[in-house]
């Protein structure tokens, strides 16, 4: 899981233009060192006051990977890069009354009362400014009515580093709130104004322990509750009624080539922002391009030496690429319900043990409701995804898997694999006629109906790496390309000829990590 | 049985981040200035008592110059304090620094394990920054450190 650091500050630029540069510099300079102190992800923090129009919207530029580069060089002791998300556009003004920025509230005085009110619609995260005696009493009611609305509090920990007298005002503020809460709806983030006051992630989570939170709840503080922070105000903001997010598709699309579509699902990240992701192959690539010594430091994950790997920066590119494709026989007792939703399982196993490290798999599910996944590596895909795809063969499908394929491995080429084995293997072979694995596979060779969708039963072994391989049966000689994909048993799928769209299925492969 | 249980941490300092990449260390860090740094830190933010309940098993064991990384041990009832101590930790002498945990583990044997392979992979990030003005005396101080940490003992 990875860590997230909600609040770099970033200033004004045009208000002193003699300053922006250094500005700039100070921001690049914070984003760097949270990426090498363990971070995933951060977001800048603008304060604007007053009433916020819509050319207030984020419009804050990314840095991007050769800026990033020039500061130092990495050797990727840790973990990859985060993406780089500012403040996300949508998240709603706030009233007036408040000085605010676009997604938190400051609390001024006399507004306590305003925490119990009901605009639940505008506000997802309040922070208040510990670090001086509180203008307003905080009631446990509003508090807990609050939570219940989804609203999170956030706490700054740059004040514990700089001087004690701030120090001692942010505890004592702070221990009620933290007790109130008990850690949840709570987010540790660093309003650090320079890179001496940004902590580790784990430190951080320390410090969070004299305040009194056990260090479960305080890792938990740091990224599992920015990460639903983040993703529940995009869904109040993108998703109509909270479940079914709209895309257009470009008509000009061939129907053939399904590729774009499904590798950017795939990619497809809740809370990525899109352009600024910085990848860690895109790094390495780097590196290697720019290394002086002859000989490239590999990028070595120091994550994977201890425990997890916090791939949230790895796209499913980057995960399928290292991570080693062997089938795993499934249990063959496999449950075909199909719930009356399309079901799209995507196991793809991050180097890390820890399944979590699949959070960051794409899932859009039309009715049930947005959350990540956590332990269990089933994702749905949205229906849209299908519905888009008109008459999707198999064969586009196969298109789609060979095209990914391709992708994938150069992206392993230029990539040093860190102890992974990666197991792509190309075109050929075995994956072939699934019928004549029709021992191992349980598929039904009956074609659905054209339906609108293609149903792909999986079911998700949450112990073990799952894969969920779904191949549409139905035309089996046009799987003939594409990768070789080792079944050695198969989760059951009907094909569809209609609509082998959730090509997403371009990357079900089965894989295992290697255990290390 | 043994009741007595240590916590050895292994850290990594970030000297003066703000500064330039290619700048040469402002200071040179050795056992003795962490040990007073973080002892001066639990002092300002626990009180007397809090440091003298944490100096009993307070030790830094390990320092590497060249990779900037220590390995500091505490008891098992007070690490926690002393972790939070080294990470308010905000200069040593008069430049400024950053404390990062890399891991913990309540094995000297495990904090060895860790540590070998932590100061390695830095030391290869090093030969990166540094590039072409590696000498040898730098190489071989750093086999002694790590010799050093292969001996090292609770």
């Amino acid at each position: 899981m990875g860590f997230f650091d909600l609040n770099v500050p970033y200033h004004e630029s045009d208000k002193q233009t003699t300053d922006k540069s250094a500005r700039k510099a100070t921001r690049l300079k914070l984003t760097v060192k949270a990426m090498e102190l363990g971070y995933t992800g951060v977001a800048y923090n603008r304060t604007i006051k007053g009433v916020m129009s819509e050319s207030d919207r984020c419009a804050t530029a990314l840095f991007s990977l050769s800026s990033v580069l020039k500061t130092r060089p990495f050797s990727l002791l840790r973990r990859p890069p985060p993406p780089q998300s500012p403040r996300r556009p949508g998240l709603r003004p706030l009233p007036p009354v408040h000085s605010a920025d676009g997604r938190r509230r400051q609390l001024v005085p006399g507004v306590g009362s305003q925490l119990g009110e009901s605009d639940s619609q505008d506000v997802d995260l309040i922070a208040i400014d510990f670090s001086d005696k509180l203008p307003f009493r905080l009631k446990q009611p509003m508090v807990k009515a609050a939570i219940e609305r989804g609203v999170y509090f956030e706490i700054t920990y740059s004040g514990l580093i700089m001087n004690a007298q701030v120090r001692r005002q942010m505890i004592s503020n702070a221990k009620l709130l933290v007790d109130w809460t008990r850690g949840k709806n709570l987010v540790f983030s660093s309003a650090a104004p320079s890179v001496t006051e940004l902590r580790g992630p784990n430190d951080v989570a320390n410090l969070a322990s004299l305040l009194g939170l056990p260090m479960e709840r305080a890792k938990a503080a740091l990224s599992k509750n920015c990460r639903s922070l983040i993703a529940n105000a995009l869904r109040k903001k993108h998703y109509y009624k909270e479940a079914i997010r709209v895309e257009v598709i470009s008509s000009g699309e061939e129907r053939d080539s399904k590729e774009p579509c499904f590798i950017d699902w795939l990619k497809w990240d809740p809370i990525s922002s899109g352009e600024g992701d910085l990848l860690l192959d895109d790094m390495a690539r780097s590196f290697s391009a720019s290394a002086k010594a002859s000989k490239t430091v590999k990028p070595i994950d120091f994550a994977s030496l201890a425990y997890s790997f916090p791939s949230r920066g790895l796209q499913v590119r980057d995960i399928k690429s290292s991570a080693e494709a062997v089938m795993q026989p499934l249990g063959v007792g496999q449950d075909l319900s199909a719930a009356g939703e399309t079901v799209l399982s995507i196991a793809v196993i991050g180097a890390s043990q820890q399944p979590e490290s699949l959070g960051d798999l794409p899932k859009e599910d039309q009715t049930s409701s947005y959350s990540m996944p956590s332990q269990h590596l089933k994702y749905s895909c949205d229906d849209s995804m299908k519905s888009s795809s008109p008459t999707d063969t198999l064969r586009d499908l196969s298109n789609a898997e060979e095209t990914v394929t391709h992708t994938t491995n150069s992206d392993e080429k230029s990539k040093n694999s860190n102890g992974f084995d990666v197991y792509f293997s190309h075109p050929g072979t075995e994956m072939h006629n699934l019928q004549s694995q029709s021992c191992i596979m349980r598929c039904n060779s009956h074609v659905m109906s054209p339906g609108p969708y293609a149903e792909f039963h999986t079911s998700a072994i949450s112990t073990e790496i799952a894969a969920v391989a779904c191949n549409a049966l139905a035309d089996a000689e046009n799987l003939t390309s594409s990768e070789d994909i080792n079944f050695s048993a198969l989760q059951s799928e009907k094909s569809n000829s209609s609509s082998g769209s959730d090509g997403v299925s371009g990357t079900h492969k089965i894989l295992q990590w290697k255990k290390s | 049985m043994v009741g007595f249980k240590n916590r050895y941490m292994v850290m990594e300092v970030f000297l003066d981040p703000n500064r330039d990449l290619l700048a040469v260390d402002p200071i040179i860090i050795t056992q003795f200035n962490v040990s007073k740094a973080i002892k001066d830190s639990l002092l300002e933010n626990f009180g007397e008592c809090g440091l003298a309940s944490s100096l009993g098993s307070f030790q830094v064991k390990y320092v590497n110059p060249i990779t900037k990384l220590c390995i500091i041990r505490a008891s098992r009832e007070e690490y926690q304090k002393v972790w939070s101590a080294t990470t308010m930790v905000r200069s040593i002498g008069n430049c400024p620094v950053l404390f990062n945990l890399l891991d913990l583990s309540g094995s000297i044997k495990a904090c060895k394990n860790a540590s070998l392979k932590c100061d390695e992979m830095k030391f290869e990030q090093h030969k990166l920054v540094v590039g072409a003005s590696l000498t040898a005396e730098v190489n071989q101080q750093m086999q002694n450190c790590l010799e050093k940490i292969k001996t090292l003992e609770h």
